[in-house]
């Protein structure tokens, strides 16, 4: 439970907040690559409660500004792409990828009020799949050298999806390893070779028990929060026999993002990404550790359940996310169908569109989203006292960060710290990219 | 309403208005006073809500529960005799003016 003033604090990302000034300080996903295909790759993208706009020139050059035009206002999104930059409809004004102004074709002949303008512009990088942009004062941060940024484009497929609530309870979900015994109860076991491309509906590494029956039959989780150098690792143990421990390890990395399994051939980074202060859009980077990702598949079986251009998903607030009781009864704990995406939406969406947190009772399994919050509130103390805000890596540091390990397997006889570093190895052994950087 | 006064790390006091029937614990989170966490809202489970009672008011408050008792063994700081619970404190108008220091540590 927190007070409503500690709750404003760490949801509101607007301009000039203090959560909003440090989530700047890193690299947000603003779209997906695939969101630029087609013949006009301009897209207009609302992030941290601003107007942007996305757009690659004739040159193939990605570029990032703000969406109101500088002379009287209108929609750049809208804009024409030509001549070298963006055009806007309303009286032909120019802007190139840095947004400098570079014609105001109504102005008189031999004008030089374009050299005046400029458009705030914003660093973009694609970094699988994914366009990120930083929209933070001073210099950006360097990538850390996660497999999700360095694994080759074959290997990594992304998505997004939108949800419609505050950033930080879409965040804390990632943080809480008991609600999958839950929440993503399946009543019965699929068959685990027609699992791929799905969360939760394989085998657990090392065993041939399928993942939704240890989490059935095993809801009291034993959870360890550690903090690390890019956020924190969650080990979540449950404890099958004297000899079998099932072991899920996940990541949070500093500020908003998770790193976990999926399957035992890939892991997931997840960013939750303000809109504003009451939507979100996920993003996530599926990375491959065996061979190439079916990225066709993986498409179309996302496409199901979002809708396009806005990747707003099918079930939903307004259908009651497909709820059926008969299902509840028998198939589901939610009732909401098969994908675990549904689950976790209505479980966020349900707790309002900011959740009041003064109205909260943590438990024990919470301690991870408790261990978060104090990270957050000390890192937004810190940023506003000017001390800099942690966990931001130069362009050196790059190259020490790795991972970070997301296992989920059975471990036998053996410590679960042993078990998960040594199955972590192992895939990146078996794993043709993976191996050649633990070789180098 | 009645008051509670809170004597902060730092030695100072801050008086805050106290509704009859709120937890010393709910008065002092939602009125963000430093140090008074109270991660599990109240239900005698995390700890993070300890407090020492002045020794003037003791003996006003009725003794802890069994389960209060338990989960001061798993207290941060220090455990004293007047060591409780702030959220199994409930306010009432013969509490007014009760004096409560916060702990050092609280996690
Ligand atoms: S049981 Fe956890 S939110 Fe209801
Ligand atoms: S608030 Fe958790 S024990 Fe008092
Ligand atoms: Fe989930």
């Amino acid at each position: 439970m927190i007070s409503a003033e500690q709750n404003d604090l760490m949801t509101r990302v607007g301009p000039g907040t203090p959560a909003g000034d440090l989530l700047r300080r890193y690299w947000q996903p603003v779209a997906l690559e695939d969101e630029l295909a087609g013949p006009r790759p301009v897209r207009a993208v609302r992030v941290l409660g601003q107007d942007l706009v996305l757009f690659r020139d004739e040159q193939g050059r990605l570029a990032l500004i703000d969406r109101d035009c500088p002379h009287r206002g209108a929609d750049l999104a809208f804009g024409r792409l030509e001549d070298g930059g963006l055009r806007c409809p309303f009286h032909g004004w120019l802007f190139d990828a840095t947004g400098q102004c570079i014609d105001t074709p109504a102005e008189p002949e031999g004008s030089r009020l374009c050299t005046r303008i400029r458009q705030r512009a914003y660093p973009v990088q694609l970094r699988g799949g994914i366009v990120f942009g930083y929209l933070g004062e001073g210099e950006a941060p360097a990538f850390p050298e996660f497999d999700c940024f360095v694994a080759p484009d074959s290997h990594v497929f992304a998505f997004k999806g939108h949800f419609d609530c505050n950033w930080l309870q879409a965040l804390e979900v990632g943080m809480d390893p008991a609600h999958a015994s839950y929440l993503h109860r399946f009543f019965q076991d699929e068959d685990t070779s027609a699992s791929y491309g799905k969360q939760f509906r394989g085998p657990s590494a090392d065993s041939s028990m399928p993942i939704t029956q240890v989490l059935r039959e095993y809801g009291r989780p034993d959870i360890r929060v550690e903090n690390t150098d890019y956020g924190m690792r969650l080990t979540a143990l449950r404890h099958i026999s004297e000899d079998l421990t099932h072991v899920r390890v996940t990541n949070v990395v500093f500020p908003q993002a998770f790193v976990i399994p999926m399957s035992s051939e890939m892991t997931i980074s997840q960013w939750h990404v303000p809109i504003d202060d009451t939507s979100c859009y996920w993003y996530a980077i599926f990375t491959s550790f065996t061979g190439p990702v079916d990225k066709a598949q993986m498409r179309a079986q996302r496409l199901e359940l979002y809708e396009l251009p806005d990747y707003m998903p099918r079930r939903n607030r307004a259908n009651n996310y497909g709820y059926d009781v008969r299902e509840q009864a028998s198939e589901t704990y939610t009732g909401m169908g098969m994908d675990i995406n549904v689950h976790d939406q209505w479980a966020v969406e349900s707790q309002g569109r900011i959740q009041d947190r003064t109205r909260e009772h943590l438990g024990t399994t919470d301690k991870g989203i408790i261990a978060y919050r104090r990270m957050l509130v000390a890192a937004i103390e810190a940023t506003r006292a000017g001390q800099g805000a942690p966990m931001l890596i130069s362009r050196e540091q790059a190259s020490s960060f790795s991972g970070p390990p997301s296992i989920d397997g059975i471990g036998r006889k053996v410590d679960p710290d042993v078990y998960w570093r040594e199955a972590d190895l192992e895939r990146r052994r078996k794993s043709d990219w993976a191996s050649a950087r633990l070789a180098g | 309403m009645s008051v509670i006064h809170f004597i902060l790390k730092d030695g100072s006091t801050r008086t805050l208005q106290a509704r009859h029937g709120a937890s010393v614990m709910e008065i002092a989170v939602l009125g963000n006073v430093p140090g008074i966490a109270g991660e599990c809202g109240g239900s005698c489970a995390c700890a993070t809500c300890h407090v020492y009672v002045a020794d003037a008011d003791v003996d006003r408050l009725a003794p802890p529960d069994d389960m209060e008792t338990d989960m001061l063994s798993a207290v941060a700081a220090e455990r004293l005799a007047c060591s409780r619970l702030a959220c199994q404190i409930a306010m009432s108008a013969e509490l007014d003016g009760l004096t409560v220091r916060v702990p050092h540590t609280q996690s």
